[in-house]
């Protein structure tokens, strides 16, 4: 009687372990399976661009393409740290694909508030920054962190906020007289208070509009621009907010743009190499490869194209190596 | 005449005799009770003899699963009772329902009762699951003697009790049936108590029943052969008394 | 701006937001953790007593419930309170409301689970004994949750430290939202994505501080019953 029944357990157990196995062969099988198209996968160079965009993920590839095999980097792990802006937009993973394609080099996006985004520049647990705040790029290169400040592109912030447009927004010229407008109507303003780019410039144009916004109106969320957006939309409130990432979850907030391109709002980005002087383990040939990948014409067409054929317009504006 | 088949019954009337039929339990192929049939008559005291392993547990939980009434009439005394983590007053006091709408004194009245003729009164202040086996044996016991009842089960209600407490439990017990002329069904492996208790003995012997009629059948030498040899063993062990 | 420094010396002086942020954790946590309970305990009692069809099916439910990942939770919380949601109209998202309303979602299934397993333990060899007594039913779950308040103690510690180290469904549905609803582990996020990782230990080690302090206490009463 109890042998049945130790029989029957065992046979249950051992069932279990076998499908577990199976689980976890092929878990395993599929790991190494796209390991081998990387390494194995024959890549073209960069005067066949534009079949390499389309061909990116293929693993399979035409005889033209694989005569010009590109050997993996010795260090293939390019660390970028950017900030949730960057990569809320959507342009990240495109140009990734095409840099990964034509060098072989494996790109990881930390995506992160501009603080800490600056310091992983700092500490070298990332090789290469795509930031967008001046001031605290120029002391990261002026302490020695950074190899160089290479701002490349630049879009605009617009305040956005709900279609009712309560503080009159859409009537002033410039950000600095809104926020004076948003202030005095005291209606609600969502910022995103975790010390990022996006925010730097936020408090700036309120310092330079004489307000210090406190009170039940100014909501300190702290949080990325994707998520303080959707807070926005929740509460139908005003936000300072870049253009590219309003464009990308524009349909989900419902929100407007009240105050578009003003002088007071241009937001530039650069690139920083981290420097190898105070973190000699970071991959400056990959931070190097990248660099000159965004400064390539390939970049730039894929950047000038960005979120045209989606929003009819471009989120972002290139303007290449500063002279 | 009360038919229970199968199911549980919800007794009114308990002048009437009651008989339970197809009192069967089996466990992985082995038959643990098989009882046809038993009527039990109102106001007399049956002793629930047999071995250990004989069914008698299983037939004291299945009577007290088949018959119910409200108001607490019908008390079982399972035999390893709960001691619950409250002061033993409070433990006895669990026995009395809140139908019989009693007064809180003379509720106090019959909890006081049942500690003085069980000699708890010194330990009513005490956590119940802090006495030891036989204080919480006697616990248990005035728990269901606490009010009246018709009908009163108890599984080994004196197995742990020292000489002493079992004479009190037996006064009490009967004081009890004397007053309310209760349907005792006691089961026991201790024949002392079965026959200073009871009148009537029903032997379980491998789940099934093989002497069944008066107390004074135990010492009839017409006897069944199992029920000698349980004798002799159970006489064997208790040859003090 | 927060440093480690300033963290503990905020708490030594009494600083405004830090104890806010504290108090509105601790807030947080009971109210979740005793709605939990006050629906967890007498459902794990009911279940724990009752035999019904398909009472194992809802068992396995309740189990795999527990293991619910917190996203989820909080997504679904999200959707429900978002202004399109069914319920957007109360206007609850990102506010304390909906961060208790997530967790509670989320340490039920825990509470009610642990309450049934401890109490399935006893609760044969109690109902044996009352059986026939004429118990009303509420007193006899009460009498089940009574004895079995050791194991219970510890199951509502578990509620409270779930509640306590909770960040993405309350960071979803609460927002983060300076001096409403921002909580320490969500406080931690940011001051982490911040760069201040220096502030982010300090108020981890507080969070730890306080989870804790309440384990002694909680165990001060355990203690009590056991000897």
């Amino acid at each position: 009687m109890t042998k049945k029944i130790f029989i029957t357990h065992a046979r249950k157990t051992g069932a279990l372990m076998v499908v577990l196995l199976l689980a976890l062969l092929s878990a395993c099988s599929q790991t190494a399976s796209v390991s081998t198209t990387d390494t194995s996968a024959a890549v073209p160079t960069q005067s066949t661009a534009a079949a390499s965009t389309a061909a990116a993920t293929d693993t399979a590839l035409t005889p033209a393409e694989t005569s010009a095999a590109v050997t993996k980097p010795a260090n293939p792990v390019v660390r970028l740290s950017t900030t949730t802006s960057v990569n809320d937009s959507g342009l990240l993973p495109v140009l990734e694909k095409v840099f990964e394609s034509s060098t072989g080099y494996d790109l990881q996006i930390i995506a992160n508030g501009t603080g800490a985004a600056i310091k992983l520049g700092e500490s070298g647990d990332a090789d290469v920054l795509l930031v967008h705040a001046k001031a605290a790029e120029e002391a990261f290169v002026d302490a020695g962190y950074g190899v160089e400040r290479i701002p490349f592109m630049h879009n605009y912030f617009v305040i956005a906020g709900a279609a009712g447009d309560k503080a009159k927004v859409s009537d002033c010229t410039d950000a600095i007289s809104a926020f004076k407008a948003i202030a005095a109507s005291q209606a609600t303003f969502i910022s995103r208070g975790d010390d990022s780019g996006t925010n730097k410039a936020e408090l700036a144009l309120w310092k330079s509009a004489g307000v210090t916004p406190s009170g039940d109106w100014y909501v300190s969320a702290g949080k990325g621009m994707g998520p303080c957006l959707t807070m926005a939309g929740e509460m139908q409130a005003y936000i300072l907010t870049d253009k590219a990432t309003y464009l990308a979850t524009k349909a989900q907030t419902e929100l407007v743009i009240c105050l578009g391109e003003s002088d007071d709002l241009k937001n530039t980005y650069s690139l920083i190499a981290v420097n190898p002087d105070k973190n000699p383990g970071v991959n400056t040939q990959g931070a190097q490869a990248w660099i000159d990948f965004m400064l390539s014409d390939q970049a730039k067409a894929i950047i000038t194209d960005f979120g045209i054929k989606e929003y009819g317009e471009p989120l972002f504006f290139y303007d290449g190596a500063p002279s | 005449m009360t038919d229970i088949q199968s199911q549980t019954a919800y007794l009114q009337d308990f002048e009437k005799p009651v008989t339970l039929t197809g009192l069967k339990q089996i466990w992985r192929d082995r038959i643990v009770l098989d009882v046809p049939k038993l009527t039990l008559l109102p106001g007399r005291r049956y002793a629930l003899l047999g071995a250990n392993g004989s069914g008698k547990s299983t037939l004291m939980k299945m009577l007290s699963e088949r018959m119910t009434a409200e108001n607490g009439q019908i008390g079982y005394l399972p035999q390893k009772p709960y001691n619950f983590a409250l002061n033993v007053s409070h433990n006895i006091s669990l026995g009395i329902p809140r139908g019989l709408a009693l007064s809180a004194d003379e509720k106090n009245a019959s909890i006081q009762k049942q500690l003085d003729a069980l000699n708890l009164t010194e330990l009513s202040a005490c956590r119940g699951n802090r006495l030891s086996g036989g204080e919480a044996q006697k616990m248990a016991l005035a728990r269901l003697l606490v009010i009246p009842r018709k009908i009163l089960l108890l599984d080994e209600p004196t197995s742990s009790l020292d000489l002493n407490s079992l004479a009190q439990a037996e006064a009490a017990l009967t004081d009890y049936l004397s007053q309310n002329n209760s349907l005792l069904v006691l089961a026991t492996h201790q024949l002392s108590v079965a026959r200073r208790l009871c009148d009537e003995m029903i032997f379980l012997d491998q789940g099934q029943i093989l002497a069944l009629g008066p107390i004074s059948g135990l010492m009839d030498p017409s006897r069944n052969s199992r029920l000698s040899l349980f004798l002799r063993y159970e006489h064997g062990m208790n040859s003090i008394e | 701006m927060i440093t480690f420094q300033s963290v503990f010396a905020a708490f030594a002086s009494g600083d405004g937001e830090l104890y806010q942020i504290l108090g509105l954790t601790v807030c947080m946590t009971l109210l979740s953790t005793g709605f939990s309970v006050l629906a967890g305990f007498p459902a794990g009692a009911v279940l724990a007593s009752l035999s019904f069809p398909g009472k194992k099916l809802l068992r396995r439910i309740i189990q795999t419930c527990m293991g619910l990942p917190p996203v989820v939770a909080g997504l679904f919380v999200f959707l429900l309170l978002s202004r399109r949601g069914p319920m957007g109209r109360l206007q609850l998202l990102f506010s304390l409301p909906a961060m208790v309303i997530a967790q509670f979602i989320l340490i039920f299934p825990i509470v009610t689970s642990l309450t049934l397993a401890a109490i399935e333990s006893r609760q044969k060899a109690i109902n044996q004994t009352i059986s026939t007594l004429g118990l009303p039913r509420y007193k006899k779950y009460l009498l089940l949750l009574w004895e079995c308040r050791g194991s219970l103690l510890t199951v509502v510690l578990t509620g409270f430290g779930r509640s306590l180290s909770e960040v993405g469904a309350v960071m979803m549905v609460g927002g983060n939202i300076q001096g409403r609803t921002r909580v320490m582990t969500t406080a931690i996020m940011l001051e982490t994505s911040k760069g201040n990782f220096g502030a982010a230990i300090a108020l981890g080690l507080v969070l730890l501080i306080l989870a804790f302090l309440v384990n002694v206490i909680a165990n001060h009463f355990q203690e009590a019953e056991h000897d």
